[in-house]
């Protein structure tokens, strides 16, 4: 029976995944470059204004702004959902479960943001060097961030009721999650005040265990396994919430 | 065994400090296997009912079961079992409809294979031509986006289908093929609820009517029935005004319309033909009509 269960929910996520990533990238790749934009941009800046040193905290800050982006960017895909074609209502009034749902729109979102993961790890093998261990660490980092995130776009987007409104949110939510905090610079540039704030912060905090896995930064502020330990209990809260305090059956 | 039952069933909206009743103790009965149709004003609690019984909304109180189950205690085996089609919804417009139908049964835990073979079969069954199979949703007219929809809901194999206002913007020609899918569910043994504001759509598909009005049933039996039971039998519609009308409009039993077209409702035939040759037909403009299941609705839930 649990056997059973889970390998139907595979099925419903990886269902839902197909539908919301690799069909409508499929049929409209425009979508998959506009994710690209940002990181491409701030790298292509760094580089040209300081060289290799810098280019490469831009691409370390690209991958974790892609799952990042990825993840907030699933608020646009919820709202339509539910406020313009209805998906969502139909979907829960089906097997399907808010965790589905959530899980299926985070796999379609990194399904969506492939072939940006792929270019911007070329480019880190690259300009920084990558072994075995750290292009693990990056992959396993990407999707937690990514869940993480999705997590928090979920939340926000269940209580929206009108898709214009996620363009400002969404904006205003990237702009707090990758280019205040320390994800494109390394953290040792903030005041020491703030090194604690950034390490809440999914997004600096990702960029962090990254910009020392790869040997762009000595020493992180707490020990490595703290950092991991942080970013996992938030990806966990980040979705308990959602699923708790998103409207899924409303009430 | 029942479709649906409600008992005293409540749902009350808090907005701030407002309190909206939508729903004011409803008790019904729904048999399987028939097509009953929920009319009322807008705002009526009509799509606020169909959403608790689809799991989508939980009730404030009172009891509601599906199919034998208890909606809020036991909304995954209802889940199972039904299928939805909220107002206004759209399939989605990049996929073809072969990949809505087919992921969405997916998404609802239908493995691959299957899918796709009771995809192909509904997509016929709905008479969508091949040749659209594979294109994009978008680049289809709004008649087949809804069969679209159709499609995919005939495909879930659900025993019980809600349909909120299912052919809201469809030309007079795509509703009635429309009709036809719907009514070739129930030849399937699929029991479906909608909710419509086209009367006629309500007459002709329908086994029974529910009417609510302010979150109450007052109403509920055959569209005939309903019509046949109203103690106004006729209508003259009278699209201008004219000078006799003002004296007129105090003999009927029952009048709608401060301007016109004005509504004047009569027990009797012979009144109804009285008052068509009293008034200057030609200044007046007037239709004599039997009355049917608009004029219950409008007699039930106007004033």
């Amino acid at each position: 029976m649990l056997i059973y269960k889970v390998a139907r929910s595979i099925r419903i996520i990886f269902g839902f995944a197909w539908l919301n990533g690799v069909i409508a990238a499929k049929r409209n790749p425009l979508w998959v470059i506009s994710y690209l934009i940002t990181p491409f941009s701030l790298l292509v800046l760094f580089f040209v204004w300081g060289g290799e040193s810098l280019a490469r905290n831009a691409v370390i800050g690209g991958l974790v702004s892609m799952a990042a982006m990825n993840g907030i960017g699933l608020m646009g895909d919820v709202a339509y959902y539910k406020n313009f074609v209805k998906l969502q209502d139909m979907m829960v009034a089906s097997p399907m479960t808010a965790l589905h749902y959530m899980l299926g729109l985070a796999l379609s979102g990194f399904l969506f943001s492939m072939p940006g993961l792929l270019l911007m790890l070329l480019f880190a093998g690259k300009l920084i060097g990558l072994s075995i261990m750290s292009l693990l660490v990056i992959i396993i980092v990407y999707i937690i961030l990514l869940l993480s995130t999705a997590g928090i776009g979920f939340t926000v987007a269940t209580f929206v009721r009108e898709e214009r409104y996620v363009w400002p949110l969404s904006n205003i939510l990237s702009f707090g999650l990758m280019i205040l905090p320390p994800v494109y610079y390394p953290y040792t540039l903030l005041p020491s005040s703030l090194v604690g704030p950034a390490v809440i912060l999914p997004t600096s905090n990702a960029a962090m265990i990254l910009q020392y896995i790869t040997g762009l930064m000595p020493k992180l502020p707490y020990n490595l396994a703290a950092l991991l330990a942080i970013l996992g209990a938030e990806t966990v809260v980040f979705l308990w919430i959602s699923l708790k305090k998103s409207q899924w059956r409303e009430k | 065994m029942l479709a649906a039952e409600t008992v005293d069933l409540w749902k009350i909206y808090s907005r701030g400090a407002k309190r909206i009743e939508a729903l004011k103790g409803v008790s019904v009965k729904i048999s399987k296997n028939t097509i009953t149709s929920l009319l009322g004003r807008n705002g009526a609690g009509k799509t606020t009912f169909i959403r608790i019984l689809g799991t989508q909304l939980l009730p404030t109180k009172g009891e509601a079961y599906v199919l034998g189950y208890d909606v809020v205690r036991e909304a995954g085996l209802v889940r199972e079992r039904i299928a939805v089609l909220p107002q206004e919804a759209q399939p989605l417009m990049f996929p073809s409809p072969l990949e809505y139908v087919k992921y969405v049964l997916v998404m609802r835990g239908m493995p691959l294979s299957d899918a796709e073979k009771q995809s192909k079969s509904a997509l016929e069954e709905m008479g969508i031509p091949r040749k659209y199979w594979n294109r994009s949703v978008w680049s289809l007219s709004g008649g087949y986006r809804r069969r679209v929809l159709l499609a995919l809901l005939f495909a879930m194999n659900a025993e019980l289908v809600f349909l909120d206002e299912p052919s809201i913007g469809l030309d007079p020609i795509a509703r009635r093929s429309l009709w036809n899918k719907i009514l070739s569910f129930r030849k399937r043994g699929i029991t479906i609820i909608l909710t419509t504001h086209y009367m006629e759509e309500a007459y002709i598909l329908s086994d029974y009517v529910i009417v609510i009005h302010e979150g109450k049933v007052i109403g509920y039996d055959t569209p005939r029935n309903l019509v046949e039971n109203l103690p106004v039998k006729y209508k003259v519609i009278v699209l201008n005004d004219c000078a006799e009308l003002s004296k007129l409009k105090l003999d009927a039993d029952f009048t709608v319309g401060s301007s016109p077209p004005y509504t004047l409702y009569y027990k009797q035939i012979e009144n109804a033909l009285e008052i068509s040759r009293s008034l200057n037909v030609k200044d007046c403009n007037i239709k004599i009509e039997p009355v049917n299941l608009e004029d219950y609705l409008i007699i039930k839930t106007s004033g």
